[in-house]
């Protein structure tokens, strides 16, 4: 059976060709998209998923840092630090930022945070140090590399020069990325001091969290507590809520481009066909060998296309990420083999689709020709 | 199940519905055929000959009368038996040879043995003899398209012959052949039926046919004349 859809491809190559290119631009793409997704969701969250932090204490109503505000007193951070059970409190405070770089705009996501505190300053730092006074600054890897920007640069925030001490990795949420300065810096440039966004607290190990919480209410006026669980969900969906109808577009248009592509071969080469079937079945063909033999074209076909759309993609990225840096892809194993079940299920119902044609084909029109 | 007859036609009458009315393909046949024979279907185009392949084929059903194959009547046959029944005893040369244009001469002749179920292997080597056997043995990676007429006839014949059938059916083997060419593919049938004790049915209008035949039906407006 293989060897009759070896020559059945060999006979029509340049059009089979281009009908693998085509399903392999697909595969491309859908591959492309789950990666992005993967890398934004990596980027986005990594930030809050990153150190030690069992209790995120945040605005009354505000749930995530993504997507609210929130805003705290400092002040509070004596009354967290007082609670039974709170080991560590560490403030963070999260502020939009424009700046002119190279006669460019650029946006960034500054967080304010205390260098002697347990947390908060940056996930990972990929090159060079942490910052170690006020005029110093942490920023993104896919941002230094977009404005091509190195340690020792210096990025003038509103009326403050920021050396770049360091460049930090887990930071990128593609639309945006993080930078970190100090505290007392980021109320610098946000002219509102003694306020934060966040406070993040470590707990003395085995205490008893749900009392640590009803305290940290009793305490601070207008608060929401979250566990580390809680509040990683809650900004994993806060960034899921932004992404994932426009990927699910997108790939459900791939998806049926897909399709359409492959119907649309194999109708043809059905139709194409017509005098061949007509024979084989007057010749006594079982009733599922066409249908097997179009089943297996099209396998072959989708499976051409995966394999040229996987080995593009790896080239196709490292171009895309020399472009723009701050598009960060993730791609694993388990993506290729849910992309190749994927194009395996599109193939198989594409054929089935197409060899409806195939009942109607009589072995009487053999004797037609 | 009586096997005296390969095939036999008892009082078969065939109707083509064409704008509501019926058209007569053929009406009140009677006959048989038997291994070892060589039977000649004469008559003009039009005359009811591929009707009356078809239905011994069972690949259609009479309006009435009765199809009888290897004994039983093809009514009696489920489509799946039919199917089967043609993959593995009954070989077709058709008009022009009608062979598969994208496979090669080995897999055109290979494929009828895998539809009637043999293996891949087995298939190789009995169609590879077969084709020794008909002196074209060296065609077997060729194309159709790149061989010879007279190469072809011998491709449809081993293909006809592969799986051993009883009875083969020929619709109008010389028709577009030359009358040296078209005669030798006659001889190589007349053989099947003599040597190999098979039942060869032919349609033809090829009156040059008459002497090979052990039995000829002229049939004329879908009847026996």
């Amino acid at each position: 059976m293989n060897g009759y859809v070896f020559y059945i491809i060999r006979e029509y190559r340049f059009r089979y060709l281009s009908t693998a290119l085509g399903i392999s631009l697909c595969v491309l793409l859908l591959f492309f998209l789950i990666s992005l997704y993967n890398g934004v969701s990596y980027g986005s969250v990594e930030y809050v998923r990153s150190g030690r932090t069992d209790l995120w204490v945040l605005q009354e109503h505000s749930s995530n840092i993504l997507r609210s505000t929130s805003i705290l007193p400092f002040s509070y951070m004596q009354s967290l630090k007082r609670i039974n059970g709170v080991n560590s409190a560490s403030p963070v405070f999260f502020l939009l930022c424009s700046v002119k770089l190279n006669n460019r705009n650029a946006s960034m996501y500054l967080t304010g945070f205390d260098q002697a505190a347990e947390e908060g300053g940056p996930p990972e730092i990929i090159k060079g140090r942490g910052i170690l006074s006020d005029r110093e600054i942490v920023i993104d890897k896919a941002f230094a590399s977009k404005y091509g920007l190195e340690i020792g640069d210096v990025i003038q925030i509103r009326h403050d020069s920021l050396e770049v001490s360091g460049i930090s990795g887990g930071t990128n949420m593609f639309v945006i990325q993080y930078a970190f300065v100090s505290l007392r810096k980021s109320w610098d440039i946000a002219g509102i001091p003694n306020f934060v966004s966040a406070f993040r607290l470590c707990t003395d190990k085995g205490c008893d969290l749900a009392s640590v919480e009803s305290e940290i209410k009793n305490q601070c006026k207008n608060v929401s507590v979250f566990r580390e669980k809680q509040f990683i969900r809650n900004n994993t969906e806060e960034m899921r809520h932004g992404i994932i109808p426009l990927l699910l577009v997108v790939t459900l248009i791939s998806a049926v481009v897909l399709a359409a592509i492959l119907s649309l071969i194999l109708s043809i080469s059905i139709i194409e066909k017509r005098r061949d079937f007509a024979i084989m079945k007057a010749l006594g063909c079982p009733r599922y060998f066409i249908l097997k033999l179009v089943l297996r074209l099209s396998a072959s076909l989708a499976a051409g296309g995966l394999l040229c759309g996987i080995l593009a993609y790896f080239p196709v990225v490292s171009i895309i990420s020399n472009i723009s840096p701050e598009i960060e892809t993730r791609s694993s194993l388990y993506q290729i083999i849910l992309i190749s079940s994927g194009v395996l299920v599109i193939s198989i119902l594409s054929s089935l689709w197409s060899s409806a044609k195939i009942k109607r084909i009589y072995p009487l029109e053999a004797f037609k020709y | 199940m009586d096997e005296t007859f390969t095939a036999r036609l008892d009082g078969v009458t065939k109707y083509y519905n064409s704008d509501g009315k019926g058209v007569a393909a053929l009406r009140d046949i009677n006959f048989s055929a038997r291994k070892g024979e060589m039977t000649l279907l004469l008559g003009p185009s039009g005359s009811g000959k591929t009707t009356f392949l078809t239905l011994l084929a069972g690949m259609q059903r009479p309006t009435s009368g009765d199809v009888y194959l290897f004994g039983m009547r093809t009514a009696d046959y489920s489509p799946v038996e039919l199917q089967s029944m043609r993959a593995r005893r009954i070989g077709f040369v058709f008009q022009n040879f009608l062979l598969l244009d994208s496979f090669p001469v080995l897999q055109n002749i290979m494929m009828v043995m895998t539809f009637a179920g043999s293996g891949l292997e087995a298939a190789r080597k009995t169609s590879l003899s077969y084709l020794e056997k008909l002196g074209i043995g060296n065609l077997a990676g060729s194309m159709p398209s790149a061989i010879s007429y007279g190469e072809k006839q011998r491709v449809a014949v081993a293909r006809a012959l592969v799986n051993g059938a009883e009875l083969i059916i020929a619709d109008e083997p010389t028709g577009s052949l030359a009358s040296q060419q078209g005669m030798k593919i006659i001889e190589m049938l007349k053989e099947c039926s003599v040597g190999e004790n098979r039942c060869v049915i032919i349609a033809s209008h090829d009156e040059r046919i008459i002497t090979f035949a052990d039995k000829v039906i002229r049939l004329s407006d879908g009847e026996i004349v």
